[in-house]
């Protein structure tokens, strides 16, 4: 395994570092993906661009309605954020049920998104929560696209090799809304998920304005599951609709059969996930 | 080759590296520090865990040439002037040492958990423990003697400090 490392310090150095060899060189954070892919020899990129010591991609910032995450923060830094546990509860789920707190030390939010898994845990709480992420073009040229249209197939995402993730930006939740993010896996650590699914609900008393589920793993992207949302709007919050939530979930999905699962045992458990992953933000919203 | 300066269980080193290395790698060959152990390479098991800058990590997994200013301890930093820390003395006394192979990174991560928590020894569970450790597997001890050296060292900081030891 043979590479050249570069350590830009902003992100103009490493946008023009890119241009030098556009097709050959690749941007790392915090590499807990790509030096796996390198060392089972699925990639070979001649060089690797370091995102580790940009200043200006680092930290959690409270800017006016919304939360803002630079691409190279760490999992662990955005896991032990008090702006994060309390305002994106499903967020928080996610983290701290992800690899090991070894990975989370050094993977980041931005390495997570771009490696695209379907079955990326950090991925279904961002989309119920209708995550934006801000992308910067080697003529730094900056755009902002939804999250949801990011992603385009297993491992595939809209991003080109002369762009960089900047920034996820997520709006703060109003205070009639919480969230919660299910993930069913074979361990209790160290394992990826089988099937994630994330719920944000917005409450009128017992009646559920809004409602946004985020699956993982039961497609060949994370997905939304908007049916399962247009009828849960304007229901009255109670078992029943619940349960009916869950098997409308259950078939709009399109779960695979390999290595993590069965598909229709994926399927069974979104509806069981839906139902408790609801219940929990309903729960936390009472508290 | 490269040059990078760090510090290596408190002293500061130099010392010349490939791009292409890991932090595994030059604490091994360049350092002949062989206690921090390679497992499965891949960032699953923990056995190369070492602590860089207060947070434990997986050395396979690092680039040495991220290492240039940064703070490292290896489990050859662990113990003082000959002196066994009371973490790897608590291991000891609980039979947590069988192989010996995911020693190191075990003790290495329970001194990045108990670091983290700086005296805050209270409500700490069982469960809080194991995902403390999670990033570290071992094949024969079982993990209830580690779980419980590390909850019996917990309970011992907590008396020592309610006593106003």
């Amino acid at each position: 395994m043979k590479f050249r490392y570069f350590k830009p310090l902003t992100i103009e150095e490493a946008l023009t570092l890119k241009k030098v060899d556009t097709e050959n060189s690749l941007f790392i954070a915090g590499g807990t993906d790509i030096f796996l892919l390198m060392k089972k020899g699925i990639i070979a990129p001649k060089t690797l661009i370091s995102l580790r010591n940009i200043k200006d991609l680092y930290g959690i910032y409270d800017v006016g309605n919304n939360i803002v995450i630079k691409s190279s923060t760490p999992l662990r830094d955005i896991e032990l954020s008090p702006i994060v546990r309390c305002n994106f509860p499903a967020l928080y789920d996610a983290l701290i049920r992800m690899a090991s707190i070894q990975i989370r030390n050094v993977g980041t939010l931005g390495g997570n998104i771009c490696n695209a898994s379907p079955a990326a845990d950090t991925l279904s709480p961002l989309l119920v929560y209708e995550a934006k992420i801000k992308i910067i073009d080697n003529t730094l040229k900056e755009s902002i696209l939804d999250l949801k249209d990011f992603f385009i197939g297993p491992k595939k995402t809209l991003l080109n090799q002369e762009q960089l993730l900047t920034e996820i930006i997520i709006k703060k939740p109003s205070p009639t809304t919480s969230s919660a993010y299910y993930k069913f896996m074979k361990r209790g650590a160290m394992d990826l998920a089988n099937v994630g699914v994330a719920v944000n609900l917005n409450l009128n008393g017992e009646i559920i304005t809004d409602a946004k589920i985020g699956l993982t793993t039961v497609a060949p992207t994370p997905i939304r599951a908007f049916k399962t949302e247009n009828f849960l709007k304007d229901k009255i919050f109670s078992e029943e609709i619940l349960y009916q939530a869950g098997e409308i979930a259950k078939d709009e999905c399109s779960p695979i059969t390999d290595i993590r699962g069965i598909d229709w045992h994926k399927r069974k458990v979104v509806a069981v996930y839906v139902r408790r992953a609801s219940l929990e933000a309903f729960r936390r919203l009472r508290k | 080759m490269k040059k990078i300066s760090f510090r290596l269980n408190g002293e500061s080193v130099e010392c010349y590296i490939e791009e292409n290395q890991f932090l595994i790698d030059i604490l091994r060959d360049n350092f002949q520090l062989t206690g921090t152990k390679e497992g499965c390479g891949m960032g699953e098991c923990g056995a190369c865990t070492v602590i860089v800058d207060k947070l434990n990590i997986n050395s396979c997994l690092y680039p040495a040439i991220e290492i240039e200013g940064k703070d490292v301890t290896t489990i050859e930093g662990v113990a003082k002037n000959g002196q066994l820390s009371e973490i790897q003395r608590a291991f000891l006394e609980n039979g947590a040492v069988q192989c010996g192979f995911c020693t190191p990174g075990m003790v290495l991560s329970t001194k990045a958990f108990i670091d983290e928590l700086s005296d805050n020894y209270k409500n700490i569970s069982k469960d809080d423990i194991k995902k403390a450790l999670s990033g570290n597997i071992c094949r024969c001890t079982g993990y209830l003697q580690i779980i419980e050296s590390v909850k019996n060292l917990i309970e011992k900081r907590n008396s020592a400090i309610q006593t106003g030891d």
